[in-house]
């Protein structure tokens, strides 16, 4: 009885330490104020702006650039292939990560831990240098194809294409998608796979009818942290695609430094923002409807 | 033809022995409680029973069939989990639908069924509500009609009354054992709980460190237990260490250093050898007085003794003496709270032969 009164009165006194939650998000919101929301509102402000050589660009509304960057088809097919990345990128991970996701959810806590040392250590690791990495084994003459070459197949084009960039989106943000799912599977009790299997449900069965249903919120926030990350990407399209595979990002960055046009490079990336959230609007209504559906 | 027949089933972790080579059979309709402390084995045994987990050896026959290889969704065993297992997701009709719908029956057939067994369980009017909404005995009967309306072959209980508080707890024991005796399935009950086990069960199968001590009746586990430690884990025992003597008149004999008891039990044991006699404490009466030894010599039908009373403790119902028989042996007696004994009284102790019973010292997998 006295250790259940002390847990409860351990609790109230732990609410009572956090009543003034307001003051707590100080920091954070100075953050993202001054290094996220100011910085775009400018990019908006600069986007309506026109563009002239010699400075950024002169103070003068207009809507040129947003004309200009709608009517341009070749902006279309960048945004496409963007998205497309982004699309193809979230399902991979989705598919390699949820596997593994799965066993770290179930597995004993030091096989646990070291899948986790696994999976994170690629983070320690710059994401240039990680690029690079992947550019030493893809090459033509890197060590994949030399390995392909021993066997008497190949070369294969591997980098410096649509493959390359998404052998690397998909390496860098799979630790993402991983634990997003790992949170959200190791929630579901493992019981409740078990009471599942006793009333006759088969593995498949298992995972559709109750795996996948109850990891759903992972799934939402893993697919969206992805895409997200996946079309604003730019270091490994640009390393991996050597300018030969373009995305918004990449146009947005050489409209701004090798055109010079700010205000038409503010544009691209404004109606890109809008896009992604469109998309990712949708996209958590829909999750959002499956979910209600499921409950 | 039983319906659970379980055969030298051993499984270890590692270097420990969860489960060892254990022989159990369940008659058709029996409900049989698993009783042990926490690391028994009692909760594995369930386990390989269901096919969560795989046996190292043995075999395990449900209704016949050797199931050991089968996964759990072809063993036909419906199952209540300790913290019920839901599915969080779907409403209560969901849920109890779940199984139906695995074995393809028809819509119209689910609905019937699910229908009357929520009528069984008093759960009508619930359908759409999620496992969330419900109270703790409400899920918990939630979690027993998903595993009833599948019809299954046996019913595997684990612990299903241990989230519940104490008062309901003791109105669902009665209710599941109705409910197990009005399908006739033949059950296994895993608990901790003597009480629960003694209650509801046709028999009690004791398990320590995965070996099974002792399995019977209710009555039997408690007044004829096989050894020391079931003894002191099913109830309360007063053991009295001694060594077994000459029967008189085949009432087996033990020399104590209280001197003669007499007892029942002990057929297997020889002259010579190592036992206790163990005494329950409702079985010990109080008298007031130190008493002669005339007046209180031992008969072949009746043991006494006399001590002084060093503690009391009033329970309402009865009363719980601690009583010093000897330097370094005090016995427990409960008894009704009057009349009243003050403590430093002297007392005297009588006990029946026949509620005096053997028991080896050690517990069974430690010779």
């Amino acid at each position: 009885m006295s250790a259940t009164a002390d847990r409860v009165s351990m609790r109230e006194r732990f609410q009572a330490g956090s009543s003034p939650p307001a003051l707590l998000i100080i920091p954070a919101l100075i953050l993202v104020g001054g290094f996220f929301v100011i910085p775009y509102l400018y990019l908006l402000y600069m986007s309506f702006m026109t563009h002239t050589t010699g400075a950024a660009y002169i103070r003068e509304f207009t809507l040129e650039n947003y004309t200009e960057t709608l009517r341009d088809p070749f902006n279309w097919r960048i945004i496409w292939q963007t998205l497309r990345f982004g699309i193809v990128t979230t399902l991979v991970t989705l598919i390699l990560s949820y596997p593994l996701a799965y066993h770290m959810a179930r597995a004993q806590s030091r096989v646990k831990g070291l899948l986790m040392i696994l999976l994170l250590a690629p983070l320690l690791v710059g994401i240039v240098i990680r690029s690079y990495g992947w550019m030493i084994l893809l090459a033509d003459t890197g060590l994949v194809n030399q390995l392909a070459e021993a066997f008497g197949v190949g070369p294969f084009a591997l980098m410096y294409n649509r493959t390359g960039v998404m052998i690397g989106l998909v390496h860098i943000y799979m630790p993402f998608m991983a634990l997003s799912l790992l949170g959200s599977i190791q929630g579901i009790d493992p019981d409740i796979e078990r009471a599942a299997r006793s009333l006759g449900a088969n593995g498949w069965q298992t995972f559709w009818r109750v795996t996948w249903p109850l990891s759903l919120p992972g799934v939402a926030s893993g697919t969206v942290l992805v895409f997200v990350l996946t079309v604003s990407s730019y270091v490994i399209p640009s390393l991996l695609g050597g300018h030969r595979v373009i995305t918004v990002p990449l146009l947005v960055v050489q409209t701004v430094q090798q055109i010079f046009n700010w205000p038409l490079g503010s544009a691209l990336a404004i109606v890109f923002f809008v896009i992604t959230i469109a998309i990712v609007g949708v996209y958590l209504k829909m999750m959002d409807r499956v979910m209600k559906g499921e409950r | 033809m039983s319906s659970i027949n379980l055969r030298s089933l051993t499984k270890s972790f590692g270097p420990l022995v969860a489960v060892n080579n254990l022989d159990l059979e369940l008659r058709e309709g029996e409900l049989v409680a698993f009783l042990g402390p926490s690391g028994c084995g009692k909760t594995t045994t369930l386990r390989m029973i269901a096919g969560f987990e795989t046996a190292d050896s043995g075999e395990i026959y449900l209704g016949g069939r050797e199931v050991s290889s089968f996964p759990p969704e072809r063993r036909d065993a419906g199952m209540v989990f300790q913290n019920y297992a839901l599915f969080p997701h779907l409403t209560v009709y969901e849920n109890v639908a779940f199984g139906l719908q695995m074995r393809k029956v028809p819509k119209e057939d689910i609905q019937t069924r699910v229908a009357e067994i929520l009528q069984k369980v008093q759960l009508t009017g619930m359908e759409n509500r999620l496992p969330r909404q419900l109270s703790g005995g409400q899920q918990q009967r939630t979690a027993l009609a998903r595993a009833l309306v599948i019809n299954p072959a046996v019913l595997l209980l684990d612990e299903p009354l241990a989230n519940l508080d104490a008062k309901l707890r003791e109105e669902m024991r009665f209710y599941i054992r109705n409910l197990q005796q009005e399908f006739g399935i033949t059950t296994v009950y895993v608990t901790h709980d003597q009480a629960e086990a003694l209650v509801l069960a046709d028999r009690v199968a004791v398990m320590r460190n995965g070996v099974l001590q002792q399995i019977d009746v209710p009555e039997q586990i408690y007044q004829r237990p096989r050894n020391a430690w079931v003894a002191n884990f099913v109830g309360i025992a007063n053991l009295i260490p001694g060594t077994i003597g000459e029967p008189l008149n085949d009432v087996a004999r033990i020399n104590t250093g209280l001197g003669v008891i007499h007892a029942n039990g002990g057929e297997s044991l020889s002259v010579g050898s190592e036992a206790l006699a163990s005494v329950r404490p409702e079985s010990l009466r109080l008298e007031r007085g130190n008493g002669s030894a005339e007046s209180a010599s031992p008969t072949s039908s009746v043991n006494r003794l006399t001590g002084i009373i060093e503690d009391r403790a009033y329970l309402g119902n009865l009363a719980d003496y601690r009583v010093r028989v000897d330097t370094d042996t005090v016995l427990r007696v409960q008894s009704a709270p009057f009349p009243v004994y003050d403590i430093s009284e002297d007392v005297q102790l009588s006990f029946a032969v026949e509620e005096t019973w053997l028991v080896l010292p050690e517990a069974e997998g430690e010779r």
